[in-house]
């Protein structure tokens, strides 16, 4: 298999007194989609946003390597900040996208860590054609787009950190089903173009389509893990999530 | 010609309370914090001037070093009174703040006594110009036009800068800013710094106005300025300059407009018409709700 690039080694989180995360381990390598599906309360988000370090992990540790020729390095408790600058970008649960700001301004603010003002405008470029939409809209404001197209800033937002792992979070949650399907078509072509991506799904049937392997999520531990279309196949699964009777 | 000096000293009061609200109305609109103790920088900026004055700096450089320490000032109160509890409950933040506001005017009392203090600028800041058939002082120009140009400043500053998009993205949601890898405690105190800025160069401009400074001094215009703010939409730059401009208009319209005997109830005049804006437009002029916000 291809180099690991986030590996999440028994990961345990509590937020108050709640254990949230129980012992959670899984990995991500370069190239792939990986979905993680559950439902409601699973520990789904939470799982996101431990890798972005919202969440203080009690145990376990989570490492990031960006290339084979870069060093691995513990990403457990360092600053959400930090996490973003090595490689990692999360497009958040309902898109959230600063609604005040202008289309323009939500892309741009993606790219604030990056000093690289040529790059930052070939992956502008890139955004615009993956989204010809937020181009024509960009004087805007975000708050005035609709669902679907808020979903396509999130995700262009989250793209112009210029990320190796993108981790994304329901990104189908409320949209029409038209706007999925180009949601998820949207994800192959960025994960064609080199993106890795770690993707939280409720909509599990749509999620194993496009995942190389996935992982099930159960009150806060990982219940199983095959392929994509291993876990589609797999009757529990079938019964649980995709709704097979 | 008495309606044009209405109009200016419209200007002058607005001005004043412009650039003091906006220093509550970046705070709030980052930490949702009513920071009680914005206030009192008026004053520790008034007092900064009669020292630089007295060192006989002169005014242009006085200028700069009031900008600059009340700068440094607002990285100071940010760092010790309001970063460790970044985390704590709002209500936390507001205590914090009310207990440095008592602090710094009780220091201020230690320091200079409660006696009022002269505040004179040099002469030429009193020699008139004619405007409109009108005399003005050459401070009170400053005032106007001072105001103006720092005003649009800040908002080409929070609308043409990254610095300035991150305070804004910051102040509708700090999570996802972060996820942008913002650090938003460098926001915050960048907010602070031009907030507290804002507001001791207000407090030099106030001294020169009424002539005389004291500790307690900043605790009136700072209570208005945060009205100014409110009324504006608490969280809208430029709201809170129209909510100032509104609010330094209506008092000097009051007194100019009600018989005399009635002008000592100008405050409750001013505050009547404001909760009656307030009637129509729960959130402030600019403002918006909570709900749109999220």
């Amino acid at each position: 298999m291809s180099q690991l690039i986030l590996d999440v080694a028994h990961v345990d989180v509590s937020i108050g007194k709640t254990h949230i995360l129980k012992n959670i381990s899984f990995s991500v390598h370069k190239g792939e989609v990986v979905a993680l599906i559950g439902a409601n309360g699973a520990g789904k988000t939470t799982t996101l946003e431990t890798i972005m370090s919202y969440n203080k992990v009690q145990k376990g540790s989570i490492t990031y390597q960006k290339d084979e020729s870069d060093t691995k390095i513990d990403i457990t408790h360092i600053p959400t900040e930090k996490v973003v600058s090595h490689g990692i970008s999360l497009c958040p649960e309902g898109r959230q996208v600063f609604a005040s700001l202008s289309v323009a301004e939500n892309i741009r603010i993606g790219s604030y860590l990056r000093r690289n003002r040529s790059e930052v405008e070939e992956d502008l470029e890139y955004v615009h054609h993956l989204f010809p939409i937020l181009h024509e809209r960009q004087h805007q404001k975000a708050g005035s787009l609709s669902g679907g197209e808020q979903m396509m800033l999130a995700v262009a937002r989250a793209l112009m950190s210029r990320p190796t792992l993108l981790l994304l979070d329901e990104p189908s949650l409320g949209l029409a089903p038209l706007f999925v399907e180009r949601i998820f078509s949207m994800l192959e072509q960025i994960h064609k173009d080199g993106t890795s991506i770690l993707l939280v799904e409720q909509n599990a049937a749509k999620a194993l389509d496009i995942a190389d392997r996935a992982y099930v999520l159960e009150i806060g531990r990982i219940a199983m893990s095959g392929s994509g279309t291993q876990l589609k196949n797999n009757s529990e699964v079938q019964k649980a999530y995709l709704g097979v009777v | 010609m008495y309606v044009t000096e209405i109009f200016i000293n419209g200007l002058i009061q607005g001005s004043l309370y412009a650039l003091i609200a906006i220093g509550f109305t970046m705070i709030y609109g980052i930490l949702r914090l009513i920071n009680f103790a914005h206030g009192d920088v008026i004053m520790i900026g008034a007092f900064i001037n009669i020292g630089l004055l007295k060192m006989s700096v002169p005014w242009p450089i006085a200028i700069a070093c009031v900008l600059v320490l009340g700068a440094f000032i607002g990285f100071v109160i940010d760092k010790v009174a309001f970063y460790p509890m970044r985390d704590a409950p709002q209500v936390t933040g507001f205590i914090a703040s009310l207990a440095l506001s008592l602090l710094i005017q009780n220091l201020g009392i230690l320091l200079f006594t409660a006696q009022p203090k002269n505040f004179s600028l040099p002469d030429f800041f009193r020699e008139n110009i004619i405007v409109g058939g009108v005399k003005v002082t050459f401070l009170s120009i400053i005032i106007i036009f001072s105001s103006i140009i720092l005003l649009a400043l800040l908002l080409l500053f929070v609308h043409k800068t990254k610095m300035g998009v991150a305070m804004r993205a910051t102040a509708e949601n700090m999570r996802v800013a972060r996820l942008m890898g913002i650090k938003v405690n460098t926001v915050i105190m960048v907010a602070f710094m031009i907030g507290s800025a804002l507001a001791a160069y207000a407090g030099m401009l106030w001294g020169g106005r009424y002539g005389q400074v004291d500790p307690l001094m900043g605790f009136l215009p700072g209570l208005k300025a945060f009205v100014a703010a409110v009324i504006g939409g608490v969280g809208s730059i430029a709201g809170a300059a129209i909510g100032g401009y509104l609010l330094g208009f209506s008092e000097i319209l009051f007194v100019g407009l009600l018989p005399g005997r009635m002008s000592g109830y100008r405050d409750a005049f001013v505050f009547g018409l404001l909760i009656l804006i307030l009637l129509f437009m729960p959130n402030g002029i600019l403002g918006k709700s909570e709900e749109q916000r999220a």
